[in-house]
């Protein structure tokens, strides 16, 4: 077996593959697109960004720490380590941002109805929406791509009734079908975990339909029926041959889902059913905004061109990513 | 003689790409009388089909037509003139786009293309497509285009065409496919037709058949033809002349009886030697060697030498013009091959050129290692 | 022929995922972990004869199967189940509701088609002028915005800044220009459009993005098709190869999109109900949700599922009608 393994892999097309798909070839065809390039600087922003609030750890104790320590989270305003925390009914809530006559610069975008540093919660918001959009897209990736595989590979009844499901799923719209999970799943509390796993579970169809066309076109691939002939096993030949080589399109996908992932769960915060107060997500931040559109309009601005900067750039990053694996798809 | 259908000179189209500039079409010149099939030969990539697309201006982006001149029935389809500034630029008389689609475009002169199962378009009946066709370059009201729509369906030999009218290409085989397109280019009542390639796609007997069509076609409303292709065996079947072309060039000029018999180029030769033949076992085909370069950077002197058996050191020199090598047939046989003597450049003094080991493309018989 | 055997065909074949829609639903709600009764009724007074008596009402004494069973011959008699907080039939409720939510979608639809399609033709015969680059742009900006977003947004400046049009609410001209007091129709016409707009711009941008994108795309592909090339040579004019050859051909891959995001249109209505404060399923989703209202919830995600499937097929079938080679499975 294990002579017949490491013959199929210098057989495989895997060093054909490397040459055309390798990181540093991808990397340099997308450094080569321009709007590529700036999706990948947003994204890498953002990523640097939700990175230092990982790492600023007085800060992220205070806001994300212990429950007893949610009281301080909250009042507490951006950069300026307090000496010591304000009570309730001392903060200073909605002040307006820097630009404002009655701004200052010490809250450049103002604070929240209940005194927060708006600026510092937008920031925090990208970790939280980074992490969720990520987490979630690797579940529906790693979900999808077992079943696809599985599905495309062994075919027949199989195939069948795994496509049949996937089918349903795909009929109810995700958001919809996302919802009713959390709230019959978390029974009516729901909680960013739920959410999460929820928009993750949701994804892997898409994931299996798209694993699935390109295992059923390697599937046939000389290399396969050889390694059927030699004896592995259909488990060995799909974990080391079938997906890695129907890998480069889901990649692709999965960079451009994060986008859709970021939105929906923005739009399952913003309903309510994703992170909950007082953790700072955008999404949850424009529902508390909602209800201050008349006085307060800044609040209702800011989480969403954080939203829309950050979705656009994965999404330029995504497009570009298309472009240097699938010369067939130019613009 | 008199005034030929169409006279094409010098023409040169060229497309520019990020890699360079492609010749396609680098100065050819030929003419084309009134009721004959003139051949368009060469292998793929030759610039046989940009050639033809030149004639009607319908050369896509990044391609242009750079230069030479298009006459149809004495009308200027593309010509250049040096402005007041020294630059090149249209000539006045030259047909605007307008006219071109209005009067040439399928009611002078129409086109078969390729590929029968691409050319139809897939959601609108056969029918529809033949009538508007009709419609347009004939001036006739809707009854009576699709009247003759269906004559012409019935003409080129489609069984049922009052029903087949309706029907969708897909339900059309590949070779009813073509005899659709050949009604389409008919049925507009043309005075020159281009046929690209059309019968590459088909099957042989198919093939045969659209042939004979043509031919009995062709006599009866005296059409003209320029019968692009790479087959030597179609040539001989249908074309009264021929222009061999090599990378953008026509290299061979000739009326067919005196391309078969009285060769006067070694590629025609080669690609004489490379076509079946039923006295001729597969061993004894000569594919000919190498493949054609890339019309980005034609070999030097002669573009044919590099695989030309006959070669000489002059050859890598020299450029040869398209030259009347003999008349035949009330037509002059012209050959760019500087070994004829009306070049008189030196070939016969001139050292053969060490043949460098070149890759052939896989030829039957196979076992090439000496 | 070829079209009624092709639709009743595809009836068939949704028959299935119409089944599995249910069973989904019902597994889903069937997850919620303890007592549903007690759930149901948080935050009230619970006594052991209420529960029993919503259990036995619900039937959740009974095992999982014989549940489904009930809930699947009721449901083919058209009945969703009943509305305990309500206390109404849950059919009643979601008939009453689907009026706004297709409204909204269908209305975002046509926004989306009657602007994607002519953008994105222009941007294929403009293809990497500024025209395209702009149209790319917006199209990037289109998919990457929330569209709740755009809905604040917009009534931060329509309603709120600018004062021109409202920000909630609908007007249904199914209930005539008296139930609202307008002076006739005209009116009525004009107060629908007025609260339509916005929500229905919310809701269409996305699909709008997706489709001029898509739009695009199959225009640069069908006008390099050889039928273009065909239809030049004879001398067809440009505007009409735009128009009619090159244009049929590129509609199909929208169609079939339009089908499919049909559900991204239907997950967004939510959110757009919600900031507009449209009375549509969607609204009801969540207000049924905040009591978990469990036949309620279920009811709605079945209909929802459903239109989804239906709208699909709708789709289908205007593919078969427009490209012949559908209707006679020859295709692909």
């Amino acid at each position: 077996m294990a002579i017949g393994e490491s013959q199929l892999d210098s057989d495989g097309p895997s060093e054909d593959v490397d040459a055309q798909f390798g990181w540093r070839y991808t990397f340099g065809k997308v450094m080569q697109d321009t709007t590529a390039r700036w999706g990948l600087y947003v994204v890498a922003f953002v990523l640097l960004v939700s990175a230092y609030t990982l790492i600023d750890s007085n800060l992220s104790r205070l806001t994300f720490g212990a429950v007893s320590d949610f009281a301080a989270a909250e009042a507490l305003p951006i950069f300026e380590h307090p000496e010591r925390i304000p009570p309730p009914g001392e903060i200073d809530g909605n002040v307006p941002p820097a630009f404002h006559p009655d701004g200052t610069l010490s809250h450049p975008l103002g604070t929240d109805p209940d005194g927060r540093d708006y600026f510092t919660r937008i920031v925090y918001g990208a970790q939280v929406s980074v992490s969720v959009g990520i987490v979630s897209t690797m579940i529906g990736f790693v979900g999808g791509t077992i079943i696809g595989a599985v599905s495309g590979f062994y075919g027949g009844r199989v195939d069948d009734i795994l496509m049949r499901i996937v089918e349903i799923i795909y009929a109810i719209p995700p958001l919809i079908l996302i919802i009713v999970f959390i709230v019959f799943v978390s029974g009516g509390t729901p909680d960013i975990r739920y959410a999460v796993i929820g928009v993750g579970i949701t994804f892997i169809p898409i994931f299996a339909r798209i694993i699935r066309s390109e295992v059923l076109s390697v599937r046939e691939m000389d290399y396969i029926e050889a390694a059927r002939a030699s004896g592995v096993k259909n488990r060995n030949i799909i974990l080391r041959h079938v997906i890695p080589n129907s890998f480069a399109p889901v990649l692709v996908y999965a960079s451009l889902q994060i986008g859709v992932t970021i939105l929906v769960v923005a739009g399952l915060s913003f309903l309510g059913f994703g992170a909950q107060p007082p953790t700072p997500d955008w999404g949850q931040m424009l529902n508390v905004s909602h209800g201050y559109m008349h006085s307060n309009v800044w609040l209702s601005i800011w989480p969403g061109v954080a939203i829309l900067v950050t979705i656009m750039g994965f999404n330029l990053f995504g497009d570009g990513l298309q472009d240097a694996l699938d010369p067939r798809i130019n613009d | 003689m008199a005034e030929p259908l169409l006279r094409v000179e010098n023409l040169k189209t060229q497309f520019f790409t990020d890699a360079g500039t492609v010749r396609a079409v680098d100065g050819i010149s030929f003419e084309v009388h009134e009721g004959e099939i003139v051949g368009l030969v060469g292998e793929s990539g030759a610039g046989k089909s940009v050639a033809s697309m030149s004639l009607l201006r319908l050369v896509e982006s990044p391609g242009e037509i750079v230069g030479g001149e298009i006459t149809y029935k004495g009308e200027t389809i593309f010509g250049l003139e040096e402005g007041p500034d020294g630059d090149l630029r249209e000539r006045e008389d030259m047909l605007s786009n307008v006219e071109m689609r209005d009067r040439i475009r399928g009611n002078e002169i129409a086109v078969i293309f390729q590929d029968p199962m691409e050319s139809l378009n897939p959601v609108f009946t056969v029918g529809g497509q033949l009538r508007e066709f009709i419609e347009l370059n004939r001036g006739l009201g809707k009854d009576e285009a699709r009247q003759e729509a269906i004559q012409m369906l019935r003409e080129v030999g489609i069984p049922d065409p009052a029903e087949r009218y309706h029907e969708y290409p897909h339900q059309f085989s590949g070779g009813m496919r073509q005899r659709v397109l050949i009604a389409m280019a008919l049925a507009c009542e043309p005075n020159l037709i281009i046929a690209d390639e059309p019968t590459t796609a088909l099957d042989v007997t198919v093939e045969g058949q659209i042939l004979e069509l043509v031919d009995d076609l062709q006599e009866k409303y005296d059409t003209s033809f320029i019968w692009v292709t790479h087959d030597m065996g179609v040539v001989a079947e249908i074309c009264d002349r021929v222009n061999v072309m090599y990378l953008g060039e026509i290299i061979e000029q000739a009326p067919v009886d005196e391309l078969f018999h009285a060769t006067k180029h070694p590629y025609t030769t080669a690609l004489l030697n490379s076509m079946p033949r039923p006295d001729r076992t597969v061993e004894e085909l000569e594919p000919i060697e190498g493949v054609m370069p890339e019309a980005i950077t034609p070999p030097s002197g002669c573009r044919f030498h590099p695989r030309c058996p006959d070669a000489r050191e002059v050859c890598k020199r020299v450029h040869p013009d398209n030259e009347v090598i003999e008349h035949a047939a009330g037509y002059p046989h012209r050959a760019a091959c500087v070994k004829h003597d009306v070049f008189d450049v030196g070939y016969d003094e001139s050292v053969p050129l060490e043949k460098e080991p070149q890759v052939t493309a896989g030829t039957p018989g196979g076992g090439e290692e000496q | 022929m070829g079209l009624l055997r092709y639709t009743i065909g595809r009836l068939i074949q949704a028959i299935p995922v119409l089944i599995g829609i249910t069973v989904i639903t019902f597994i889903l709600a069937n997850l919620a972990p303890g007592d549903p009764v007690r759930l149901m009724l948080q935050g009230q007074e619970v006594d052991q004869e209420l529960i029993e008596r919503v259990e036995q009402q619900y039937g959740l004494d009974r095992p999982i199967h014989e549940r489904y069973a009930t809930y699947m011959i009721n449901l083919l008699q058209g009945d969703l189940g009943y509305s305990i907080h309500r206390d109404r039939p849950v059919t009643d409720l979601v008939i009453q509701r689907s009026g706004p939510t297709l409204m909204l979608v269908l209305s975002a639809y046509a926004f989306a088609l009657a602007t994607a399609i002519p953008l994105g033709i222009l941007a294929a015969t403009r293809r990497n002028e500024p025209t395209d680059h702009i149209s790319r742009i917006v199209a990037l900006i289109g998919v990457s915005t929330p569209s709740f977003w755009i809905g604040i947004m917009l009534i931060l400046v329509f309603a709120i800044q600018l004062g021109v049009l409202p920000s909630s609410g609908l007007v249904y001209p199914w209930w005539g220009p008296d139930h609202y007091g307008y002076s006739g129709y005209p009116e009525l016409i004009y107060q629908t459009i007025r609260h339509l707009l916005l929500p229905m711009i919310a809701l269409g941008t996305l699909q709008m993005a997706t489709l001029m994108r898509v739009e695009r795309t199959q225009m640069i592909e069908s006008l390099q098709g050889e039928y273009v090339k065909l239809a030049r040579a004879y001398g067809v004019p440009e505007r009409t190869i735009l128009r009619k050859h090159a244009f049929q051909v590129a509609q199909l891959p929208i169609i079939t999109i339009v089908g499919l995001n049909l559900s991204t249109a239907l997950g967004g209505a939510v959110l757009i109900e919600y900031v507009f404060n449209i009375n549509g399923l969607g609204r009801l989703l969540l207000e049924a949700i905040i009591g978990l209202d469990y036949q309620l919830i279920m009811g709605i995600t079945v209909v929802i599922g459903t239109m989804f499937v239906v709208g699909v097929i709708i789709t289908d079938i205007s593919y078969a009608y427009v490209d012949p080679r559908v209707t006679y499975g020859d295709r692909d």
